[in-house]
């Protein structure tokens, strides 16, 4: 039996697909160098249907993900004898009242902040986990004060990262703690650089002889000497000369609705 | 290839694939682009890779931070799984 021999070169008198898949492959670079010489006018307009998109599918998410789906079996069986005796008004009524609840507690701590520190409140617009380069966008442009390099602050102060690109209508934000990320940071007093792994969470190697207790907090010079996090988990093994520590943020990154902004020089 | 059931296979992991971009954590988009660009000759795994680039890239101060790497990941997967599927689709 004859064997079809593959080879790229063949591509002259190629099926149809093939040619198809070179000229969407051509396409493709062509939209990104486009983004690139109109500064960013195609990603501009993505992260503005991203922000639309993300308001709109707000109800579904919340009872998604803060609903009954993620509980135990036992509450998921409580939870779904007691769903069948609930109208649909009812439930629609419930689940606007949470989600009203939730920003009115979350407005109400950013104003503590408010009174603190001279900013901007702006809504979180995507998805914390989504991006692979550890960016988010935040529902707040160039037109709301929001410059690159602002510090971006949770509603207790912990700083969650730097904005690194203003748009018309969205800013993205690169995490403090972004994957490959590396920020000299001070614990106990300890100078130490950090880690980024993602997802709010960091790795510190500081000296074996240093006591670090959980929960101490840790303070980065390059974001005004503010917190970035906390210790959670200190790893110390006698046959090394360091001690590793594990660094989180203290707040769980995708409940989180609004960001604080202060700008970089404060 | 082109069967009516195959083309709801290849719609729905597109889909899948589009909205993971925006909601889901990569790792599902990387495993939905590389199942699509296995089974079929999809042109939609490119784009959903500029999507994915175009809405979280932010300019970086390297030469790598600077490259596109889903774009450029989704192109080099279509191309390199060529000859894989072309058996598979035989």
């Amino acid at each position: 039996m004859a064997r079809h021999e593959f080879s790229y070169r063949s591509l002259h008198g190629a099926p149809r697909g093939r040619q198809r898949l070179l000229f969407a492959s051509f396409l493709v670079l062509v939209i990104f160098a486009i983004d690139i010489a109109s500064h960013g006018a195609v990603r501009n307009a993505i992260r503005s249907s991203e922000s639309v998109l993300w308001r709109a599918t707000a109800s579904v998410r919340e009872t998604l993900l803060g609903g009954a789906y993620f509980t135990s079996k036992r509450s998921l069986a409580t939870e779904n004898a007691s769903l069948r005796t609930l109208v649909a008004d009812d439930k629609a009524r419930e689940s606007t009242y949470s989600a009203l609840a939730d920003e009115n507690r979350a407005l109400r701590e950013m104003l503590g902040l408010r009174e603190r520190e001279a900013g901007i409140t702006a809504p979180v617009v995507s998805s914390f986990r989504s991006s692979p380069y550890g960016t988010f966008l935040i529902g707040a442009s160039e037109s709301d004060g929001i410059k690159n390099g602002d510090i971006v602050l949770t509603s207790q102060g912990f700083v969650l990262g730097r904005v690194v690109d203003v748009g018309n209508r969205t800013a993205s934000v690169r995490s403090a703690f972004a994957s490959a990320s590396r920020i000299d940071v001070l614990i106990s007093n300890v100078a130490a650089e950090a880690e980024g792994h993602g997802s709010g969470n960091a790795r510190v190697f500081v000296p074996r002889g240093i006591m670090i207790a959980t929960g101490t907090p840790v303070i980065s010079a390059s974001f005004g000497q503010r917190p970035i996090g906390i210790v959670g988990h200190v790893v110390s093994d006698e046959s090394r000369a360091d001690q590793v520590v594990y660094v989180s943020l203290p707040v769980e990154l995708s409940t989180l609705r609004y960001v604080y902004v202060v700008p970089s020089n404060q | 290839m082109s069967s009516p059931r195959i083309s709801k296979i290849r719609i729905a992991l597109a889909l899948g694939a589009l909205v993971s971009v925006f909601f889901a954590p990569i790792w599902v988009s990387i495993v939905l682009m590389v199942a699509l660009s296995l089974r079929f000759r999809a042109i939609e795994v490119l784009f959903i890779g500029l999507l994915i680039d175009l809405l979280w890239m932010t300019p970086g101060t390297t030469f790598f931070s600077q490259l596109p790497l889903f774009t450029l990941g989704a192109i080099i997967l279509v191309w390199a799984l060529e000859p894989l599927r072309l058996e598979i689709m035989k």
